[in-house]
C-alpha cells in the first residue's frame, strides 16, 4: 500500500474509521436528525461528551499512569458516561421537556465514542487524540444537522429549534406540509436518503484516491 | 392476546432494519455481507436485552428509576454488554471477517443492534411476559431481516450494479425500503 493511501484511510473524514465510511453512526442519526431541535442538541451533546471524554481520559493517564488493560477499558466506558450524565443533568435544568425527549438517543453518546476508533488511537500523542475526537464529532454532528434540515421542512413542513420550553416551531407552513415528500421524516426515509450520502462520498472518495495516486505517480 | 400483539409490534418496528445503522459497518463491500445470517445474533439479543431487563427491574428496582436511567445505564449497559462480546466473539467461525470483528469488539453491528433492543424492552416493556413477547418479536424481526437482506445482498454481488452503491450505501437502501413494507405492513395488521 503507497504512503498516500495508508494516509487517506486513516483519515479521520475518509478513512475507514469515518462515520461516513464505517456507518458507526447511523443509529443515532436516525433519532437526532428528525428534528432541527433535536439536531441541535445531538450536536452539542457529542461535541461535549467526545471532547471532554478524550480530554479527561488523557488527564487520568497523565495523573495515575494507567498501564493495566481492564483498568484501561473500564476508563474508557466511565469517562464519556460521566460526561453524559453531567450534560443531561445540564440539560434536565434547562430545559426538563427536550430532556425527556432526548434522553433516549443521547444515552447512545458514550457508545459512539467507543465505536469511533478513538479508544484505538495512541494516547501518547494528546494533540492527534483531541483532534481527532473533535473532527469526528463535528462530522456526526453537522451530519445530523444538515439531514434534519432536509427531513423536517419535507417531512413535516416546518423547522424547530431547542428553547427552554422545548421544541419550538419558528417556520411552519401548511402548504409544505401537504405536498412535503412526508417519507422523509421517518426512520425508513433516512435509511434511504442517508444511503444516497454514503454512495455520494464513496464516489468522491474513489476520485479523491485516484487524484493521490496519480500525484504520487508523478 | 396483549402479548401477542407486544410479540408482533416487536417483530415489525423494532426490528433489525432500524437498529441496523448502529453499528453495522461490516457492509464494506457486498461480498462481505454474504457472510450473514448467523442465527445465533437474534438469540444473543434476546439473552442481553432479558438480563438487562431483570437487573433494571429486579434489583435496581428500589432505587428510584429516573435516576438510575441517567447515571448508571451506561456503565451497566457496557458491563453486560461486554461479557455478551465475550460470548459472540467465542461463537464466532475462524475466517478474514470475523479476525476484523475480534479485533475491533465495539466497532461490529452486534452493539448497535443489542444496545436498541435492550433499551427497548427495558423501557416499553411493563411485566416479565410483555418483556418476554417483546423480545421473542424482536429476534423474530431480526431474524427475518437478515434473511431478507442477506438474500439480496448476495444477489446483488453476482450481478451489476453501481459501485458507488456497493456495500454501505446499498444495505441502507434496502434496509430503508424494508423498514417502509414492514413498517406498512405492521400499520394495517394493527389498524
Amino acid at each position: 500500500m503507497s504512503s498516500q493511501n495508508r494516509h487517506l484511510d486513516m483519515h479521520p473524514f475518509w478513512g475507514y474509521a469515518s462515520p461516513l465510511y464505517s456507518l458507526w453512526a447511523v443509529g443515532f442519526l436516525v433519532f437526532s436528525s428528525s428534528s432541527l431541535a433535536y439536531g441541535i442538541i445531538a450536536f452539542l451533546d457529542i461535541l461535549g461528551v467526545f471532547l471532554a471524554s478524550s480530554v479527561g481520559i488523557l488527564s487520568f493517564l497523565y495523573l495515575f499512569n494507567i498501564k493495566e488493560r481492564a483498568a484501561w477499558q473500564i476508563l474508557m466506558i466511565l469517562v464519556p458516561a460521566f460526561v453524559q450524565y453531567v450534560f443531561l443533568l445540564a440539560l434536565s435544568f434547562i430545559s426538563p421537556i427536550l430532556y425527556l425527549e432526548t434522553f433516549f438517543f443521547l444515552l447512545i453518546v458514550p457508545f459512539l465514542f467507543l465505536s469511533s476508533g478513538i479508544p484505538m488511537l495512541d494516547f501518547s500523542f494528546p494533540q492527534r487524540v483531541v483532534g481527532q475526537s473533535i473532527i469526528k464529532a463535528l462530522i456526526v454532528g453537522l451530519l445530523g444537522l444538515a439531514l434534519s434540515c432536509i427531513r423536517e421542512p419535507f417531512g413535516h413542513g416546518s423547522l424547530t429549534i431547542p428553547t427552554r420550553y422545548g421544541a419550538v416551531n419558528f417556520l411552519s407552513s401548511e402548504q409544505s406540509a401537504s405536498i412535503a415528500i412526508q417519507l422523509l421524516a421517518s426512520t425508513a426515509g433516512l435509511l434511504i436518503l442517508f444511503g444516497y450520502v454514503v454512495a455520494l462520498y464513496r464516489f468522491f472518495r474513489r476520485v479523491y484516491r485516484h487524484y493521490l495516486e496519480q500525484k504520487e505517480g508523478e | 392476546m396483549e402479548y401477542l400483539i407486544y410479540g408482533l409490534v416487536s417483530a415489525l418496528f423494532f426490528n433489525g432494519i432500524l437498529s441496523w445503522g448502529m453499528g453495522f459497518r461490516l457492509f464494506r463491500e457486498a461480498t462481505v455481507a454474504s457472510s450473514f445470517p448467523r442465527p445465533f445474533i437474534p438469540l444473543l439479543l434476546a439473552g442481553e436485552s432479558l438480563v438487562l431487563w431483570i437487573l433494571y427491574t429486579y434489583l435496581f428496582g428500589f432505587i428510584d428509576r429516573e435516576f438510575l436511567i441517567l447515571f448508571a445505564t451506561v456503565p451497566v449497559l457496557a458491563g453486560v454488554h461486554g461479557l455478551f462480546i465475550l460470548v459472540y466473539q467465542k461463537m464466532l467461525p475462524d475466517g478474514p471477517l470475523p479476525e476484523e470483528e475480534k479485533n475491533f469488539p465495539f466497532y461490529n453491528g452486534f452493539d448497535g443492534l443489542s444496545l436498541f433492543s435492550a433499551l427497548i424492552v427495558f423501557l416499553v416493556a411493563p411485566t416479565f411476559l410483555h418483556a418476554l413477547a417483546m423480545i421473542g418479536g424482536i429476534t423474530a424481526g431480526i431474524y427475518c431481516a437478515f434473511i431478507v437482506v442477506n438474500g439480496i445482498v448476495r444477489r446483488l454481488a453476482v450481478e451489476r450494479s453501481v459501485g458507488a452503491l456497493r456495500g454501505g450505501a446499498l444495505v441502507l437502501l434496502i434496509g430503508g425500503i424494508l423498514s417502509m413494507i414492514m413498517g406498512a405492513v405492521g400499520y394495517f395488521i394493527l389498524k
